[in-house]
C-alpha cells in the first residue's frame, strides 16, 4: 500500500474538482468563441452586402436624378423656338422650364466648335465664352446620342460641374448640343439625405472616376480622383466590398456599385476602427461571461471539494480506532457515501469485536479440549508420547512416566534411550510415512516387559511430517497367555483330529446303518404289498367257496357240517380284519405326516360322527368338550388314533352299565425346553385295564381278551401309539379295573404367532 | 348270448375265476365271459397275435376286468398298454383286485382306469357288485365307437 501512495501523484479533491470545472467548462468556451468568430465574419458578410445594396440603391438614385435632366434636356431640344432658331424665345422658355422642373442649374447651348450659343445662366445677350468641346460633347455631335460629362469647371460662372448633354437636331442635322448643367452639390445633397450612420463616408463618383459628390466635406473632396485601391476595385467589377482609405486618408471598408447605364459609382465606407470596437464590444462581453462562469464553477468546486475532503478525513479516526480494535465511533458527516463508509466501519469494528469474543470463547474450549486430551491421554493404560523430528520426547502421558520416567532414561535396552535421537522405528517411520507396528523387550521401572508399539507419522496441516506420535501397550501378560493358547491349541488340534477321525468311523457305521435301514424298510414295503394282495386271494377263496358250499349244498349237510361252514366263514373274516389292522400299521410306520394347524373340535367331531352306528348300537353316551385347543399335527393321522380311542372306548364297556365316553382337553405345563404341549383325555367307564397290562397295550399284536370276547385284532393302540409318536407327540393311559380307563395323548399347541 | 355285450377278465387266479363265473350267473349278468391268464396273454388278445388272430372268435369285448397282480406283466401295465394306443384308449377298462391301496388306485386311475373295485369277500357281496357292474357298464352305459385291435 505505501509502496504504491509512492508511486502516484496525490492530489486533493478540491484540485480535482477544480480540474473537473475546467474540464467541462473549456469545451464550451471554445464553442462559443468559434461561434462568435463565425458570428463576427457573418455580421461583416451581412454588412458588406447591406453596403453594397445602399450603394447599389444609391446609384440608382444618382442614375434617375441624371435621367431626370437627361429627359428635361431632350424636351428642351426640341422646343419649337429653338427648332426656330429664336434664341432669346427659349432663352426665356428654358429658364422657365428649368425653373418649374426645380433645377437650380442652367441650360447651355453649344455649337460644334465648342462656342456657347446661348447659356441661360446669364442673361440673353450676354458674352458667352467658348470653350473647346469636352469629349462628352463631342460624342453627342458624333453619335447623336444623350451623353453625361464629367466634372469639369464651367464657363461662365467657373465653378465644378457636371452636365447632361442631348442632341438638337436642325433640319437633319446635329446642330447644337444642349446640356443641363448638374451641380456637385446636388449629390452630396442627396447622400446627406439618406442619413447614413455616423462615421460612414459616401461618394459619387463620375465614369473618369472622379468624386461628383460627398457626404463629407464635399468641398474639400469633389473634384478629386478616387483612392487608388477604389479606382483599381471600379476598373475590375461593377460592384464590390475592399478594404480601402478614404480621401482623408481614414481606414475604411468600402462597398461600392457601378451604374451599367452612366457608369457612374458610389462609394461608401465605413471606418475600420469601428467596425473593430464593436466586435471587441461584444468579446470583451463574452470574456466578462466566461469568467463569470469559471469564477461561480470553481467556487463551488471549491466548496464542494472542501466538504467531501472533511466528510473523507472525519473517518480517519474511526479507521485508526477500527486498527485499534477501539469502539469505532463515526461522527455524522454530510458526505453519503462517507457516511456507508462509515457506516462499513462501524460493521466491521462490531464484526471484529464479535470475531474477538468467538475467539476468546474457542481459546477457552481449545484449552479445556486441551485439558481433557491430556486427562484421556495420561488416564489411558498405553504409554503414549510424542518426538519431534531430532527424536527429543515432546508429551509423554503418566503410563510412560510411570514406566521409563519422564524424560525416559529408565530406558536401557540395546535400541538405546527413547530421548537418544530418533530410533530405528522412528526412521522407518519417517523413511515410510506410514504408521510402523512392531513389539520390542525392554528394562523398565517394573521390570522387564513386552510392548507392542505403534509408532505413526505427526503432520501439520500441509502434509508434511513434523515428529513422531507412538503408543505402546504391555502386552508381557498376553505375549505369556498366548504361549499358552498356542501349546494348548497344539494339543486341541491332536485331539480334534484324533476325534475326528472316531467320527468319520461313525459316520461311515451309520451311513451303513442306513443303508440296512433304507433296505429293510423297502422290504417291508413289498412285504405288505404282498400282504395285502396276496394273502387275500385265498382268504377270498375260503370265503367264497365256503359261502357256495353253504347255499349249493345245504340240504345235504347236516347241522355239525352247517356250523363248520360257519366257522370257516368267520375264521376268514377275523383274518381279513388281522390283515387291514397289519397294512394299517405298516402304512403308519412308512406314511409321512406332514404338519399342520388341525382343529380338534373338527376332527372329534368326524370321528364320533363316522362311530354313529356303534354308538347307537350299544346306547352310548358321548360328551365332547367344546373349544379343544388347536394342535400342529396331521389331520388324517389324528383321525386315525381317536377313532382307533373311541371305538376302544365304545368297545371295552362293562355289560351291566351304560357306556360313557367323555373327551376333554388340556393345556400341559412346559415341563422341559420343547414345544407347549396340548393333551386330550379320551375317558370311558368299560372294563379298565390292570395296571401291569398298561404297557402292554401299546405294543402291536397285544391283546388282553379273548377273541370271542372282545373281538379285534390287537393292533389299534399300537397304531394309536405309532402316529402320535410320529406327530411328535406322546400317549398313554391311567386306568384301573372295572373303573373305566382314561386314555390321553400328547400333541404339540399350535403356535398361533408362528 | 349277446356277443357285443362280451366281458374280458383278466385273472390268475383260477378260483376267483370260478367264483366271478358264480356270481355272474347268479346274478343273472347275461354275457359272455372270455378270461385271459396273465399280462402277456391280455395284450396278445387286444392286438390279436398268437392264439387270439381269429377276431371272429375273439372280438374286442365292451368292458374289461383287470386284475393287478399278474404273472409275466403287471395289471397297470396292460392298462397303460390299452390307453397307449388310440384305437383302443376308450375301452372301458374296470380294475377288479385284492387290494385298494392308495398308490394302486391313484396309480390305476393316473394310467386312464374308468373304474377301480375291490373284490368283496362275500360270495353275496361279490354276486351283488358284478350285477351292479353288469347293469351299469352293459346295460345303460354308451359303448364308445370305432374301437379296433392293436396289432
Amino acid at each position: 500500500m505505501a509502496g504504491m501512495l509512492t508511486s502516484i501523484s496525490q492530489r486533493s479533491v478540491r484540485t480535482l474538482l477544480l480540474w473537473l470545472v475546467l474540464a467541462c467548462l473549456l469545451p464550451g468556451v471554445t464553442g462559443a468563441s468559434l461561434m462568435f468568430i463565425h458570428e463576427y465574419r457573418q455580421g461583416r458578410a451581412e454588412q458588406e452586402r447591406s453596403m453594397v445594396l445602399t450603394a447599389r440603391a444609391l446609384v440608382a438614385a444618382v442614375d434617375n436624378q441624371l435621367r431626370r435632366s437627361q429627359s428635361v434636356a431632350q424636351a428642351l431640344a426640341t422646343r419649337d423656338s429653338l427648332l426656330a432658331r429664336d434664341f432669346a424665345g427659349f432663352h426665356r422658355g428654358a429658364r422657365e422650364a428649368l425653373g418649374q422642373a426645380g433645377m437650380g442649374t442652367n441650360v447651355v447651348l453649344r455649337d460644334e466648335n465648342g462656342r456657347q450659343v446661348l447659356n441661360t445662366a446669364t442673361d440673353f445677350g450676354a458674352p458667352l465664352p467658348v470653350q473647346p468641346l469636352p469629349q462628352a460633347l463631342r460624342t453627342v455631335f458624333e453619335t447623336g446620342r444623350p451623353t453625361v460629362s464629367d466634372l469639369f469647371v464651367g464657363l461662365p460662372l467657373r465653378r465644378k460641374i457636371m452636365s447632361v448633354n442631348v442632341p438638337v437636331t436642325i433640319d437633319g442635322r446635329i446642330a447644337y448640343v444642349l446640356g443641363i448643367g448638374i451641380l456637385p452639390e446636388q449629390f452630396s445633397a442627396l447622400l446627406q439625405a439618406q442619413k447614413l450612420p455616423d462615421g460612414w463616408v459616401a461618394a459619387v463618383l463620375d465614369a473618369g472616376g472622379t468624386v461628383v459628390g460627398r457626404n463629407i466635406t464635399p468641398e474639400r473632396f469633389v473634384g478629386n480622383q478616387a483612392t487608388a485601391p477604389l479606382a483599381q476595385a471600379l476598373a475590375s467589377a461593377a460592384e464590390g466590398a475592399i478594404a480601402s482609405t478614404t480621401q482623408e486618408g481614414t481606414s475604411v471598408q468600402t462597398a461600392y456599385s457601378r451604374s451599367p447605364a452612366t457608369n457612374w459609382s458610389v462609394a461608401i465606407g465605413i471606418p475600420i476602427q469601428s467596425l473593430q470596437q464593436a466586435m471587441l464590444l461584444s468579446l470583451s462581453r463574452l470574456a466578462a461571461g466566461m469568467a463569470a462562469l469559471f469564477g461561480i464553477g470553481l467556487l463551488l468546486a471549491w466548496l464542494t471539494g472542501g466538504r467531501i475532503a472533511r466528510s473523507v478525513r472525519a473517518l480517519t479516526a474511526p479507521a485508526t480506532a477500527l486498527g485499534r480494535g477501539a469502539p469505532v465511533r463515526v461522527p455524522p458527516v454530510h458526505l453519503r457515501e462517507a457516511a456507508e463508509v462509515g457506516a462499513a466501519l462501524e460493521h466491521a469494528g462490531e464484526l471484529l469485536r464479535q470475531r474477538a469474543a468467538a475467539l476468546q470463547a474457542r481459546e477457552a474450549e481449545l484449552a479445556q479440549a486441551h485439558t481433557r486430551l491430556r486427562d484421556v491421554i495420561d488416564s489411558a493404560p498405553a504409554l503414549i508420547y510424542l518426538k519431534d523430528l531430532a527424536g527429543n520426547l515432546l508429551v509423554v502421558n503418566r503410563s510412560y512416566e510411570r514406566l521409563l520416567g519422564a524424560d525416559g532414561r529408565r530406558t536401557a535396552n540395546s535400541r538405546g534411550r527413547e530421548d537418544a535421537g530418533p530410533s530405528a522405528a522412528d526412521l522407518e517411520v519417517l523413511r515410510r510415512g506410514e504408521a510402523v507396528r512392531f513389539e520390542e523387550e525392554i528394562e523398565t521401572a517394573e521390570g522387564r516387559k513386552i510392548l507392542a508399539v505403534s509408532k505413526a507419522p505427526l503432520r501439520n496441516q500441509d502434509g508434511e511430517i513434523t515428529g513422531i506420535c507412538a503408543a505402546a501397550i504391555d502386552v508381557t501378560a498376553l505375549k505369556t497367555a498366548e504361549a499358552h493358547i498356542r501349546e494348548l491349541v497344539a494339543t486341541l488340534e491332536k485331539r480334534v483330529a484324533q476325534r475326528t477321525g472316531e467320527l468319520a468311523a461313525a459316520n461311515r457305521q451309520l451311513l451303513e446303518v442306513n443303508g440296512l435301514l433304507q433296505e429293510a424298510n423297502k422290504e417291508l414295503e413289498a412285504f405288505s404289498y404282498t400282504v395285502a394282495h396276496d394273502l387275500r386271494a385265498p382268504l377270498r377263496g375260503i370265503q367264497g367257496f365256503a359261502d357256495a358250499v353253504a347255499e349249493d349244498y345245504e340240504d345235504k349237510l347236516d347241522d355239525t357240517g352247517r356250523d363248520y361252514l360257519r366257522r370257516i366263514a368267520r375264521a376268514a373274516i377275523r383274518m381279513e380284519g388281522l390283515i387291514d389292522d397289519l397294512l394299517s400299521l405298516s402304512h403308519v410306520s412308512r406314511a409321512t405326516y406332514p404338519p399342520g394347524p388341525v382343529e380338534l373340535d373338527e376332527v372329534l367331531a368326524q370321528v364320533i360322527a363316522n362311530l354313529d352306528a356303534q354308538v347307537r348300537e350299544i346306547g352310548a353316551a358321548v360328551d365332547l368338550a367344546p373349544a379343544l385347543p388347536p394342535v400342529r399335527a396331521n389331520r388324517t393321522a389324528c383321525l386315525q388314533v381317536f377313532q382307533n380311542l373311541v371305538s376302544n372306548a365304545l368297545k371295552f364297556s362293562r355289560p351291566d352299565a351304560r357306556a360313557q365316553v367323555r373327551i376333554w382337553a388340556e393345556q400341559r405345563e412346559v415341563e422341559h425346553i420343547g414345544p407347549r404341549m396340548v393333551r386330550i383325555w379320551v375317558e370311558d367307564n368299560g372294563i379298565g385295564i390292570p395296571a401291569t397290562q398298561q404297557q402292554r397295550i401299546f405294543r402291536p399284536f397285544e391283546r388282553l381278551h379273548g377273541v370271542s370276547e372282545y373281538p379285534g385284532s390287537g393292533i389299534g393302540l399300537a397304531i394309536v401309539d405309532k402316529a402320535v409318536r410320529r406327530m411328535n407327540g406322546r400317549c398313554g393311559v391311567e386306568s384301573e379295573v372295572g373303573a373305566g380307563a382314561r386314555f390321553w395323548v400328547e400333541l404339540p399347541a399350535l403356535d398361533r404367532e408362528a | 348270448m349277446d356277443a357285443s355285450r362280451r366281458i374280458l377278465l383278466v385273472e390268475d387266479d383260477e378260483d376267483d375265476v370260478v367264483l366271478i363265473r358264480r356270481a355272474l350267473r347268479k346274478g343273472g349278468i347275461e354275457a359272455p365271459l372270455q378270461v385271459v391268464r396273465d399280462g402277456d396273454d391280455a395284450i396278445d388278445y387286444f392286438s390279436g397275435a398268437g392264439k387270439y388272430r381269429d377276431e371272429a372268435l375273439h372280438p374286442l369285448p365292451a368292458i374289461v376286468l383287470l386284475d393287478l397282480r399278474l404273472p409275466r406283466r403287471s395289471g397297470l401295465e396292460v392298462l397303460e398298454w390299452i390307453k397307449r394306443h388310440p384305437s383302443l384308449a376308450l375301452l372301458p377298462v374296470i380294475v377288479f383286485t385284492n387290494s385298494a391301496q392308495d398308490t394302486d388306485v391313484r396309480q390305476a386311475y393316473a394310467l386312464g382306469a374308468n373304474s377301480y373295485l375291490k373284490k368283496p369277500y362275500t360270495l353275496q357281496a361279490t354276486t351283488d357288485l358284478l350285477q351292479a357292474v353288469g347293469s351299469y357298464w352293459l346295460d345303460h352305459n354308451e359303448r364308445p365307437p370305432a374301437l379296433q385291435r392293436q396289432p
